[in-house]
């Protein structure tokens, strides 16, 4: 059975999370309806780590997401090895003992992250890891490059505000707990920096 | 030449570098290519362009040349200036 979803208007993580409900429950042929390009690399990106096949059509200013899946051997080995991620970055700098060492340590990580072709789906940015979105430069770029390939960036509103902040961000999404919180449940493992 | 990257041999004079050469030059901090052995971790990542004052700036910082090294990259690798 192949049923359609109608996803637009949805903020950011809530499509894919339609989605995963209905790779849940074993559907197999189901089609997604969104507004943005985002949404539609994000479902490519899902579909992907879930086995299924993608196909876009463009109508007016919104996208049919078609996805099916074609339950060969092969295409189940592969979503053991291509599982969906997201970073969290919990402060400006990676770990505990020198924050100048620490904030060199994630300008390297979002580098590396930025030369690899396994990408996380989201980044997320809480507490003074907020801080990276708004003044550590090299990142920002990064972060910014990261965003144009389609990894959802979401900056905690609360901490933003927290630290005076509000307007200041760079890069990404200004985001709240519940759509961090669905970013997190979302995807198969949350690496914490 | 396509861009250029320092890499040091401890992360100390590395991160001394960095701090003294982001004020008058845009850098990358990257981790040092895998393809280059030696050093530690850590290495400054600069545009062609900016060369020969990098390398000159350097110089007048005293930094001792034997914790540093100076890599070129053209082709796909990198080459030692």
């Amino acid at each position: 059975m192949s049923s359609e979803i109608d996803a637009r208007g949805k903020s950011c993580p809530i499509p894919v999370v339609m989605a995963k409900k209905e790779t849940d429950q074993g559907t197999d042929q189901f089609s997604i309806l969104v507004d943005n390009k985002t949404a539609v690399e994000n479902l490519k990106r899902f579909a992907k780590s879930r086995g299924y096949e993608v196909n876009v059509t463009e109508s007016g200013a919104d996208f049919l997401v078609a996805m099916n899946q074609s339950g060969s051997s092969e295409e189940c080995q592969l979503m053991d090895f291509e599982k969906s991620w997201a970073v969290l970055i919990g402060r400006d700098g990676i770990g505990e003992g020198d924050p100048e060492l620490g904030a060199t340590l994630l300008k390297m990580f979002l580098y590396t992250l930025c030369e690899s072709d396994d990408l996380p789906s989201y980044i997320l940015m809480m507490n003074g890891g907020v801080r990276v979105a708004v003044d550590h430069e090299q990142s920002v770029e990064h972060l910014q490059s990261l965003e144009e390939r389609g990894v959802s960036v979401l900056v905690c509103g609360t901490c933003l505000n927290y630290f005076g902040l509000q307007d200041a961000a760079k890069v990404g999404t200004v985001s709240n707990m519940y759509d961090i919180e669905t970013a997190m449940v979302s995807v198969d493992k949350v690496v914490t920096l | 030449m396509e861009w250029y990257v320092i890499s040091f041999v401890n992360t100390h004079t590395a991160i001394s570098a960095q701090k003294h050469l982001k004020e008058s030059f845009e850098l990358i901090i990257m981790p040092t290519p895998r393809e280059l052995s030696q050093g530690c971790g850590i290495s400054i990542r600069y545009s062609a362009e900016d060369h020969p004052a990098v390398a000159e700036r350097l110089l007048e910082l005293s930094f001792d040349q034997q914790k540093y090294s100076i890599h070129g990259y053209s082709n796909g690798g990198y080459s030692i200036v």
